[in-house]
């Protein structure tokens, strides 16, 4: 399904997406510890995070220089993006344990030398998204990021939207739930902002939480691109 | 955090630069030094904010160091034009130098100052700037250098 959105991406990296999603199932630390509900922790699968970062570094012809990851949690769309070729990636997450275990991840992919990662840096930071985040505006070419759907706080997942718009110079993505569809693009429209589903993604959360009460749930989410320039 | 990503930093309340302070922790992993992404990085660099960070973190043994990074950021666009001539053996000293600094420099435990009295603490790596983390200037008695007995 969301093969669909590979065909037009132009490799960047020495990786092929199979090899980057490989990696991604090696890293050491993909599940949280104890998942926080407050926080709609749960993990981006290594098959949606290769594509996601791969439509995030092959913009016009040019891998970004600096992506930044908010809400990154173990740091998948972060590593992603590091080995599509992107040289920088700073992931951002109000849960230390969950930066912690990014961390060990990032530490992991520098160790693995086949995958050349000692070229890229990657960097995390404790910091409330939607209250106070710690970076100035337009540091970064891109901000990717897989949000709270906001089914615990309401409309979190576009707090962290119109934050990720104020930190990128040229593009957002970000997967919001498709059941919403139509509120984000009125208030995409709103903001000014041209944004557009580039796919619908099935994102299979597991029972990582009690009030789940099926083995695992499938639940339609719309990966969107907002253009800023 | 390599001080690469500590540039990008601001205080999450008012939104000024943040200083290095108190460096117990640091580690310096060697990387593989690449000249041209250190002169793509160089224009979006606060310069001010790098020399400071590198005098924080430059071990004793280092001052040497400190002196290739003057005082005013370099020329961008002659760095870029000797890179693309093939020139760039002059800056040498300079590119190695911000490669130590940016990339292999890792702040592990520090904390990090506002100019307003802000301080956050750096553990494990990873700055805490959460607003309600600040340790405020007037719970820094702990802290603050011991009274010289007279």
């Amino acid at each position: 399904m969301v093969d669909a959105i590979v065909p037009g991406v132009q490799k960047r990296s020495s990786l092929s997406l199979k090899q980057v999603e490989s990696v991604l199932c090696s890293l050491p630390r993909r599940r949280f510890e104890r998942p926080r509900i407050d926080l709609e922790q749960y993990v981006t699968s290594a098959h949606v995070a290769a594509r996601v970062a791969a439509c995030a570094v092959s913009r016009s012809g040019e891998v970004p220089e600096r992506v930044v990851d908010l809400g990154t949690g173990t740091g998948m769309l972060a590593a992603a993006v590091v080995l599509h070729g992107c040289p920088v990636a700073v992931g951002v997450d109000v849960d230390v344990d969950a930066l912690r275990l990014a961390r060990e991840n990032g530490q992991h992919l520098r160790r693995q030398s086949v995958h050349k990662p000692e070229h890229s840096v990657m960097d995390w930071i404790q910091a409330d998204v939607v209250d106070g985040v710690p970076l100035s505006p337009k540091t970064f070419e891109v901000a990717v990021m897989n949000p709270p759907f906001g089914t615990r706080h309401r409309a979190v997942d576009m707090a962290f939207w119109d934050v990720a718009c104020t930190l990128a110079t040229d593009a957002v993505y970000t997967m919001h739930k498709s059941s919403t569809r139509e509120y984000v693009l009125r208030r995409a429209r709103r903001a000014g902002h041209d944004a557009q589903v580039l796919a619908e993604v099935r994102f299979d959360l597991p029972a990582s939480y009690r009030f789940h009460r099926q083995a695992s749930a499938d639940v339609a989410v719309d990966l969107w691109r907002v253009r800023l320039r | 955090m390599r001080l690469l990503t500590h540039n990008l930093l601001v205080c999450p309340v008012h939104r000024e630069a943040l200083r290095i302070e108190q460096v117990r922790e640091l580690e310096v992993i060697a990387a593989e030094y690449r000249p041209e992404f250190i002169v793509r990085m160089l224009p979006r660099l606060d310069w001010g904010v790098l020399r400071a960070a590198a005098a924080a973190t430059a071990a004793a043994a280092e001052a040497g160091r400190l002196e290739a990074l003057p005082p005013q950021a370099p020329d961008v666009e002659a760095i870029q034009a000797a890179l693309r001539d093939g020139q760039v053996a002059q800056y040498e000293g300079l590119l190695q130098t911000l490669h130590h600094f940016l990339v292999e420099t890792h702040v592990i435990t520090a904390r990090l100052g506002c100019p307003h009295g802000e301080q956050y603490a750096i553990d494990g790596g990873i700055p805490n700037l959460l607003a309600e983390a600040a340790i405020s200037p007037d719970a820094m008695e702990d802290v603050a250098a011991p009274a010289v007995a007279s």
